[in-house]
């Protein structure tokens, strides 16, 4: 508890303060600005703090990657557009409460349950962080295939229509996962001859073409004809949910930050999983409410998640030394550079530092609650005020430069543009694009934790099944898949006993 | 969209999904087996949703005309635009891909279109170029 | 009146982007001087214009960083120009190497040249190999280290050796045809062994595979795992170098257990093969004078990347070595992805 304090003393210097609210400030705008996300804005934040004291350095770096998943929740809510990967489950909710004029209800739902998210997660990280991180260790290859079969279980919970049509897509978007070196062998799979491609499709400028080019496509067919339209603008003066609100968010922000929060302390598992998982479990439990119209719940399950993840996964990068993900990643490399080597050592050499960062993740977190609102505030007023023909403009500019920085190639616009169409040719034949973007992620994670674990078992498949926590998740994972089935079945069979009677 | 491009949807699958399995005759069998596996589901599903269309062939919702001319000419710009950005270089490039685009959207302000393509290509150049550092096209003419 | 107006306006632009751009014109100047410069052995002079490193990996890794640190200190040693890091990542690191071997052989186009330049050409289909480069300086060699858990049955280098010529052990590497692949099926060679290859995406797997004892031990850099060997949560075994490090004394290598046996990951510097004697002498030197430096010295030391400094010589004899050393375990590579 000591410890906690010495924390929070060093995050009050005033120097160290400002660098956080200043980490936070540049990581909601990274993150509202499709095309740039956390983690390029760390790579170039890293050199530069080179030369920096350990108190400056490091509470900028915790401000940009505590907020900047939450920054894409802006534009996902009020243009369609998510910032970051992390905010694509936040439009199809998200953006269809803008189109009925709640988009500053909108904007504080995706706040408090950022908020609530990241301190629940902080929270965690402060005071179970060496417990958790020991058990996220139990994870080896089986287990992760078994997550990542029970990430796809999401897919059967979220087919609203046509399970038929999901599945569809989501086997596409695991064809779409295959291209490139395969996993375990390095056995280049259609690549076409493309150097590019060998390490997979690019994902980032995968999801700018189909959300950023998408939505500017289905915008032209449309408003080419139209007069100048303006939105009209819906009042954002009341931001903050009421207590009733609260009330009836709690549920899905404790389960949703929850999920987060375990999908985060494992290495690897990663963020698109969180927000799908959380998603997939408030539609579950809201059966009166049709998702995907505007439901409170289906911001705030993975606007709460997504920031949990972010905390939490600091809970092995401290503990271990094991980077959860790339943004974790490049955070081992600023503490390397400072000359502090993450691990247990961290907290007994340096403990100023150490319980610094773990202090940074809870202020950086409450400090996110206003700067965002005032941010979204101020994004809403003026982007839902520009006409949308010259918006369109400025938004495809940015996409192009945002996919091409990703790589610093052009053949990352082609695959923009590419991935552009896709969407728009999914969006005419009613294809969901979300089954897509999770098969993408989840098929690599699959196939090569399922080869792993084949060398491990000698090729026997029991491994599956021997091993507790991979059957448990198993177990889990068809209960998942079966409930869509066992219901549609239901409702073939009620459909056929009316209409026969 | 009725049940017509659903039906051209799961022909045009099912075609390449048997197109995959075809590709897949040389590879190896460990990198091969999890597309195999993928191509089959894929036909499956395809003949599933045909199926299912093919069935339920009376319901097929209103059709509504849709104008793809301009997201065919938007579609086209980009195409042309990312031909063109290492001649032209990214600033001009971009330049003009705004001014295009903001004018296929159907805007008459001529004035506005332009101030606002330049000072948000401005914008977005000083973001990426000078405080990312990301190496943007410099165009064979300029040496920008 | 208004489409006049427009078309002012974007001459206006083309007109001040032309104006305050000098870079392109004395690109050719540089060409011309090189060349006349290599007739009548006249000085060169170079640098005249920012350098690039063109590094082929994603921004954050070990070689990104090492590059910017060298980026750091540039202006000091090369007439004040700036080296521009810039990432080229894609292909398992063929785009950026491609890139580079097509580059204008001035100097002014560098790459972070790493193993990879020798395996990439001899398992993918490439339009280079490692000859189309000319080493400059190699300025780090982390070796390989064999790392198992704190919490393992083998205790000793000796332990895994006597245990691995009997048994089957599983051991990580970063990925099929890394440094530490190879390194691993030379070993696998030399001390007679069976090893089940598991094939990760990089260090943190790896690391965290072998702390929850799922996999026996793990192949990786001594940087990698600098911060779990100190903290005793992972046990190093055995280095793969002549010498015990002086960071982690503790540690034997596998010559004095009787397996010689010398691999790791060496990061350097190259430029196209074409590039003039002289160019490449004063980069040489200004790297030289860079790793040198103690600022330098310092901030690799405190990130735990081993400095070593091989001139152009020294740099292209020893790639030469590693290439003959691949294409020795390459028929071995082959069976190993069918």
């Amino acid at each position: 508890m000591n410890e906690i304090l010495l924390g929070f003393s060093q995050i009050f210097q005033p120097l160290s303060f400002l660098a956080l609210a200043f980490g936070v400030l540049i990581g909601l705008i990274v993150g509202a600005l499709p095309g740039l996300n956390d983690n390029i804005t760390l790579a170039v934040l890293i050199p530069i703090t080179f030369g920096m004291e350990p108190e400056i350095a490091l509470p900028i770096l915790v401000g940009v990657y505590v907020s900047a998943c939450y920054g894409g929740s802006i534009p996902a809510i009020l243009l369609n557009i998510p910032g970051t990967a992390s905010s694509v489950v936040t439009t199809i909710d998200g953006y269809q409460m803008t189109l009925k004029g709640e988009a500053g209800k909108a904007l504080g739902i995706s706040t408090t349950s950022s908020v609530f998210g990241g301190i629940f997660s902080s929270l965690l990280l402060m005071f179970l962080a060496p417990f958790l991180a020991k058990q996220a260790l139990r994870f080896g290859p089986p287990e992760y295939f078994a997550l990542a079969i029970l990430g796809f279980s999401t897919v059967a919970g979220m087919a609203g229509k046509s399970l038929t049509k999901n599945l569809l897509v989501c086997v596409i978007g695991l064809i779409f996962a295959t291209v490139g070196m395969s996993p375990q062998t390095g056995y280049p799979r259609f690549y076409f001859g493309i150097d590019y491609l060998l390490d997979g499709i690019p994902f980032i400028p995968m999801l700018i073409g189909l959300f950023g080019v998408t939505t500017i496509l289905e915008l032209s067919e449309t408003i080419s004809k139209e007069k100048i339209s303006k939105y009209v603008l819906p009042k954002i003066n009341k931001v903050l949910p009421d207590f009733k609100m609260v009330k009836r968010l709690l549920p899905t922000w404790l389960i949703s930050g929850s999920i987060g929060n375990v999908i985060g302390i494992l290495p690897g598992a990663g963020m698109i999983m969180a927000i799908y998982m959380s998603y997939d479990q408030a539609v579950r439990r809201n059966k009166d409410k049709e998702f995907g119209t505007g439901v409170p719940e289906g911001v705030a399950a993975p606007e709460a998640a997504n920031n949990a993840v972010v905390a939490s996964s600091m809970i092995p990068l401290l503990s271990l030394g094991v980077p959860g993900n790339s943004a974790a990643a490049l955070f081992i490399g600023a503490l390397m550079i400072q000359g502090l080597r993450p691990g247990p050592s961290l907290f007994k050499d340096y403990p100023d530092i150490a319980y610094m960062i773990l202090v940074a993740f809870f202020v950086g977190n409450i400090l996110m609650g206003p700067m965002g609102i005032m941010l979204g505030k101020f994004l809403s007023s003026t982007l839902l005020r520009v006409p949308r023909q010259v918006l369109s403009g400025v938004i495809i500019a940015l996409c192009v430069t945002g996919a091409f920085a990703m790589g610093n190639s052009v053949f990352n616009i082609w695959v923009m543009i590419f991935f552009g169409i896709i969407g728009y040719v999914f969006n005419k034949l009613k294809l969901p694009h979300s089954p897509l973007i999770l098969a993408i992620v989840l098929g690599p994670m699959m196939e090569l934790n399922y080869l792993q674990s084949m060398v491990l078992s000698k090729g026997s498949p029991m491994i599956f099944v021997t091993r507790p926590i991979s059957l448990g998740l198993l177990i889990i994972a068809l209960f998942f898949f079966a409930t869509p089935f066992i219901n549609s079945l239901k409702d073939n069979l009620k459909r056929k006993n009316s209409l026969s009677g | 969209m009725g049940w017509k491009s659903n039906i051209i949807l799961a022909i045009f699958l099912i075609c390449v999904g048997i197109v995959g399995l075809f590709l897949l005759k040389d590879m190896p069998e460990p990198p091969a087996m999890f597309p195999e596996i993928l191509f089959f589901l894929l036909i499956f599903f395809s003949t599933v949703l045909l199926i299912s269309v093919l069935k339920n062939s009376k319901d097929g919702s209103e059709k509504k005309e849709i104008n793809y001319y301009p997201v065919l000419k938007i579609t086209g710009g980009l195409v042309l635009y990312t031909l063109i950005i290492k001649i032209l270089g990214y600033l001009l490039a971009t330049f003009l891909l705004v001014i295009y685009i903001i004018l296929v959207m159907g805007y008459p302000k001529k004035l506005i279109t332009v101030v606002v393509s330049l000072v948000s290509v401005s914008i977005i150049f000083a973001i990426f170029k000078l405080l990312l550092n990301v190496p943007l096209p410099a165009g064979l003419f300029l040496g920008l | 009146m208004k489409k006049v107006l427009i078309l002012c306006l974007i001459f206006l632009l083309v007109f001040s982007i032309s104006a305050c751009s000098g870079g392109g014109a004395s690109n050719e100047k540089i060409q011309n001087d090189s060349k006349s410069a290599e007739d009548s052995k006249k000085e060169v002079n170079f640098p005249e214009k920012d350098l690039r490193i063109i590094v082929p990996f994603d921004p954050g890794g070990a070689v990104d960083v090492t590059c910017r640190i060298i980026a750091e200190l540039a202006p000091d040693y090369l007439n004040g120009k700036k080296i521009i890091v810039e990432n080229m990542p894609g292909g398992g690191a063929v785009v950026g190497q491609t890139y580079v071997s097509k580059a204008n052989p001035d100097g002014y186009t560098i790459l972070a040249y790493t193993s990879s330049v020798v395996s990439n050409p001899m398992t993918k289909t490439t339009t280079y190999t490692h000859e189309s480069f000319q080493p400059v300086a190699m300025y780090c060699f982390d070796p390989d280290v064999l790392i198992v858990s704190a919490d393992s049955k083998f205790k000793t280098l000796k332990d895994f050796l006597d245990y691995s010529k009997e048994n089957e052990v599983s051991i990580n590497t970063a990925g099929i045809a890394t440094a530490h692949h190879i390194a691993g099926m030379i070993l696998q060679n030399k001390i007679d062994a069976k090893f089940n290859f598991i094939h990760t995406t990089g260090a943190g797997m790896q690391i965290q595979q072998i702390l929850g004892g799922h996999v026996d031990a793990g192949l990786l850099t001594t940087g990698e795992a600098q911060a779990q060997i100190k903290d005793g949560t992972i046990r190093a075994l055995g280095l793969m170098h002549d010498e015990r490090r002086q960071d982690f004394p503790d540690v034997p290598t596998f010559k004095e257990n009787g397996v010689d046996i010398l691999y790791g990951a060496w990061r350097g510097l190259a430029v196209p093969k074409d590039t003039p004697k002289e160019v490449v002498d004063i980069l040489a030197k200004a790297f030289e004078g860079i790793i040198a430096d103690q600022r330098f010295i310092d901030k690799m030391t405190t990130a735990g990347y081993p400095i070593i400094f091989r001139g152009p010589q020294e740099f292209t004899e020893y790639v030469d070595m590693e290439a003959k050393n691949f294409k020795q375990v390459l028929p071995l590579l082959q069976e190993a992805q069918k």
